[in-house]
């Protein structure tokens, strides 16, 4: 360079100001003063001048890309592009947040399956429990169950009684439990097997009423056998009243929960 | 010429009693009456129940007849092949256990 003075190389920092004003420099050769001018405006006359070694921008080699934005007496401004980041980088700045937002992704699925499910059980429990329990098999089976069970210490014969009386009261007892058995079919609805349970139950209470109440008819009729326990008939239908209920207590225990 | 329709006989003598419970046996008396084939050959069935026979229960009763009524689908219908020769409290009992197998039939249907 006819100046005898290096200018950095640009680099590929997003602008970079080249200078190419020096403070002490040797007054211009004629020649290099109008390479100056050619760059450098006049000064006005009298005015103090400072030395200003010219150079030509086609010898500054600026990087691909880049490009002059401001050329002036005092400065050349050189824009160039910043370099793309590698993904590595771009990955070290971006993965914190990315993660995260992973979790949090990840904790709001979680929330919604939980609720959903939640409200699915609510549901369930709403319609089977609040409404098919309470309002119908309720009301239409296990209270009328429960008082005719409660009922059952008077209503079951004794040795003391006679045959017919006997025959009557096992015959009413069979149509009472064949309606029980019919009202506990509703069960259906609300769990298949819970239904099946309750109807075995019941076929061993008739079972168990009619063996007393035959013993009792064979003991009245022909005294040849021993009379059949009354207590231990009421324990067992109790005991079996209870088994009942038990499992219709688990099957409300159970309504919406996972299976 | 009119085709011969056979007669089954259930004997309640012949059968462990006089009171008779338990589905499971009623069961396991229609396998081995074949009851099935009967109804299915359409023959008709009398059932001697004894005069010394106390009780007979729901669950032994339709566990051995019930499939029976069911597929005669009505009271008549089963009456007219099934004969029972009971004692008169029995009657009235086991026309009661009948209604049942035909109500449990229709109820959720």
């Amino acid at each position: 360079m006819s100046t005898g003075q290096e200018l950095p190389k640009v680099s590929t920092a997003a602008s970079q100001v080249i200078n190419t004003t020096t403070a002490a420099a040797a007054p211009p050769s004629p020649r290099e003063k109008k390479a100056t001018e050619a760059v450098t405006p006049s000064a006005p006359k009298g005015a103090a001048m400072t030395a200003v070694q010219p150079i030509s921008l086609t010898d500054i080699e600026l990087p691909s890309g880049c490009n002059f934005v401001n050329v002036n007496s005092k400065a050349l401004i050189a824009v160039c592009p910043a370099a793309p980041d590698s993904i590595g980088d771009k990955l070290l700045l971006t993965a914190p947040s990315l993660a995260i937002s992973l979790i949090a992704l990840a904790i709001s699925g979680i929330t919604f399956k939980y609720n959903r499910g939640k409200d699915a059980r609510a549901r369930i429990q709403s319609i089977q429990d609040d409404f098919w329990i309470r309002k119908i098999v309720s009301p239409m089976s296990i209270e009328p169950f429960l008082k005719y069970i409660q009922e059952l210490g008077s209503i079951l014969p004794s040795a003391s009684q006679t045959l017919n009386y006997v025959e009557q009261t096992w015959g009413d007892q069979a149509q009472k439990l064949g309606e029980f058995r019919l009202s506990f079919q509703i069960l259906d609805v609300v769990d298949a097997t819970l239904q099946a349970g309750v109807l075995a139950k019941l076929d061993e209470l008739d079972d168990r009423i009619t063996v007393y109440c035959g013993e009792l008819m064979q003991f009245l009729d022909n005294k040849s056998t021993n009379v059949p326990s009354r207590n231990d008939c009421l324990q067992d239908c109790n005991a079996l009243t209870i088994a009942i209920f038990k499992l219709i207590q688990a099957s409300q225990s159970a309504v919406g929960k996972a299976k | 010429m009119s085709a011969q329709i056979e007669s089954t006989k259930i004997d309640f003598h012949d059968i462990a009693g006089p009171v008779y419970t338990g589905r499971s046996r009623g069961e396991q008396l229609r396998e081995n009456l074949h009851l099935d084939a009967v109804d299915a050959s359409g023959g008709n069935v009398i059932v001697e129940i004894p005069e010394g026979t106390y009780t007979i229960s729901s669950s032994f009763f339709l566990g051995l007849f019930g499939p029976s009524v069911v597929s005669a689908g009505s009271k008549d219908l089963f009456y007219s092949r099934y004969l029972f020769k009971s004692p008169a409290f029995l009657k009235e009992v086991i026309d009661g256990y009948v209604s049942r197998a035909l109500q449990t039939r229709n109820l959720f249907i």
